[in-house]
């Protein structure tokens, strides 16, 4: 048991164990090892059981470590004041260095971990102030996957040049892990192709997990990342100050982008971007996404899935004429 | 005789020495409240305007700054970075106690501190900033009053120190 804690403290979910207080800590490093190894949720909500998520599945943490997957009475309930030490540890005894993340409804650990937030928001004007009371915490155990856009790479470099692409799927199919490998390697090149400047407008910390303006993540050596930035005002600031030959956003979807890609187009930097869509149809049922494309701005339009598991690249288009690409899905 | 004379000079300077201690800890109070704002001013710039993790931003805040206040700052910082099983309220109070009781430190700046102590680091930096003004008006009255004793009892200290070895000595002469 004491080995498996050391292993498990050993490797890189440090922050997470760390972000725990010590009665919830040992709980969950005394689960079941295959669980644990697979373990991509941990649901804290205050006067209710603590519950894990792993591979798949829900379990409930009982006191003495077991985990099972209907309600038992043993149950932990978690209680108000381990809510205020997890509030705590997150933030590093400093909400107020968090304040825009809190606004977002998250805190960005080291290692490039998420923490979602809720509970009762403070409403401004026109937006959230801050949280009065926070009850609810989901931490995420984000895995950055190595070479995941090598089926990729082919279909947006033609002749050693990037393409202008947009990747489009619904949530949890892999957009981001997706936008974060091919950072990487375009990046740092590979077998054929010399690696160019890259930037990331980063809006959620999620592509590069920075944690205080580090990337946690392996996003290449010639990246530069706007942390927390709007991506309208980011596009605008990196190619004023930082020349990128490619700029890098997650989830377009506001006015304000699509004007900010367009300066991009003009000044002949290349973007990769996501949007949230099952299809090139249900694209063009979005205003915005639809303005863009039928200016025909994206070179490849890149449709992802899950029919082969999550990550499946199911179609990809020619922006400029509309042909398929790749009419089998691969994954 | 001699040894009269001897053991009277003794005692005047021992007195005296005693009375400037006395003396000495009116002064020394006022110098702890001008550091403690000082750090505090520091503080305040490293939490509003950089975002500094607190531990850290302690720490910067101490770095030039001594007196007697930067041992409990110092505790306060190591504990939150140990990140075990205190919260920062009780970081906060545990630390206080160790000095408590210093005798160049007042009650009311450790009253002031405790009530600091549990608004820090757990609002948005608008609210902090906020914090940080009540807490250095509160200071700026302390270190008012201090200076206000310090006229009164330091001087009265010494002199009494002095009065008293002659006092004792003319007895025993």
């Amino acid at each position: 048991m004491i080995q498996r804690i050391e292993n498990y403290q050993g490797n890189s979910y440090q922050p997470i164990v760390d972000a725990l207080p010590d009665n919830i800590r040992k709980m969950i490093l005394s689960i079941n090892p295959t669980i644990l190894e697979g373990l991509e949720e941990i649901r804290i909500r205050q006067n209710r059981p603590l519950m894990v998520y792993s591979r798949g599945r829900d379990y409930f943490l009982c006191t003495d470590g077991r985990v099972v997957t209907h309600h038992p009475r043993d149950a932990y309930i978690v209680t108000a004041d381990d809510v205020r030490r997890i509030l705590e540890l997150i933030s590093n005894y400093s909400i107020y260095a968090f304040e825009e993340e809190l606004r977002n409804g998250y805190i960005t650990l080291q290692g490039g971990y998420r923490v979602g937030i809720s509970g009762k928001v403070v409403l401004g004007k026109e937006e959230i102030v801050t949280f009065q009371h926070i009850t609810s915490f989901n931490i995420r155990i984000a895995r950055q996957i190595i070479n995941v856009a090598n089926k990729v790479l082919p279909f947006i470099i033609d002749k050693g040049q990037v393409l202008h692409t947009l990747i489009l799927s619904p949530p949890q199919m892999g957009k981001t892990t997706l936008l974060r490998d091919l950072s990487r390697q375009l990046s740092n090149g590979f077998s054929g192709f010399r690696g160019v400047k890259v930037g990331i407008v980063d809006e959620r910390s999620e592509i590069a997990g920075c944690f205080q303006g580090i990337p946690q993540n392996d996003v290449g050596v010639r990246t530069d990342i706007l942390d927390g930035c709007p991506k309208a005002l980011g596009i605008i600031m990196l190619i004023r100050s930082m020349s990128p030959n490619v700029i890098i956003t997650d989830e377009i979807g506001k006015p304000e982008d699509v004007i900010a890609i367009e300066d991009a187009l003009n000044a002949g930097i290349k973007m990769i971007t996501t949007a949230h869509s099952s299809g090139l149809e249900d694209a063009f049922q979005r205003p915005i996404l639809k303005s863009l494309l039928n200016k025909k701005v994206f070179q490849r339009i890149l449709v992802l899935g899950n029919s082969l598991g999550t990550g499946t690249l199911e179609k990809v288009y020619d922006g400029t004429n509309g042909q398929l690409l790749l009419n089998s899905p691969i994954r | 005789m001699f040894l009269k004379i001897a053991s009277s000079i003794a005692i005047v300077i021992c007195c005296t020495l005693l009375g400037i201690h006395m003396s000495y800890r009116y002064k020394q109070r006022i110098y702890n409240i001008r550091v403690l704002q000082s750090i505090l001013a520091h503080l305040e710039t490293e939490i509003v305007y950089y975002s500094t993790f607190l531990s850290q931003a302690i720490r910067n805040s101490i770095r030039t700054l001594d007196g007697d206040w930067k041992i409990f700052f110092i505790e306060v910082a190591d504990i939150l970075e140990n990140r075990k099983e205190y919260s920062l309220a009780e970081a906060w109070n545990k630390s206080l106690k160790k000095i408590q009781k210093n005798p160049c430190i007042g009650k009311a700046e450790l009253d002031i501190m405790y009530r600091f102590g549990l608004q820090l680091g757990n609002s948005n930096r608008q609210n902090q900033q906020k914090y940080f003004e009540i807490a250095q008006q509160q200071l700026k009255i302390e270190e008012e009053n201090a200076r206000q004793l310090h006229l009164r009892y330091g001087k009265m200290y010494r002199s009494l120190g002095l009065l008293l070895g002659l006092g004792i000595a003319i007895i025993l002469f």
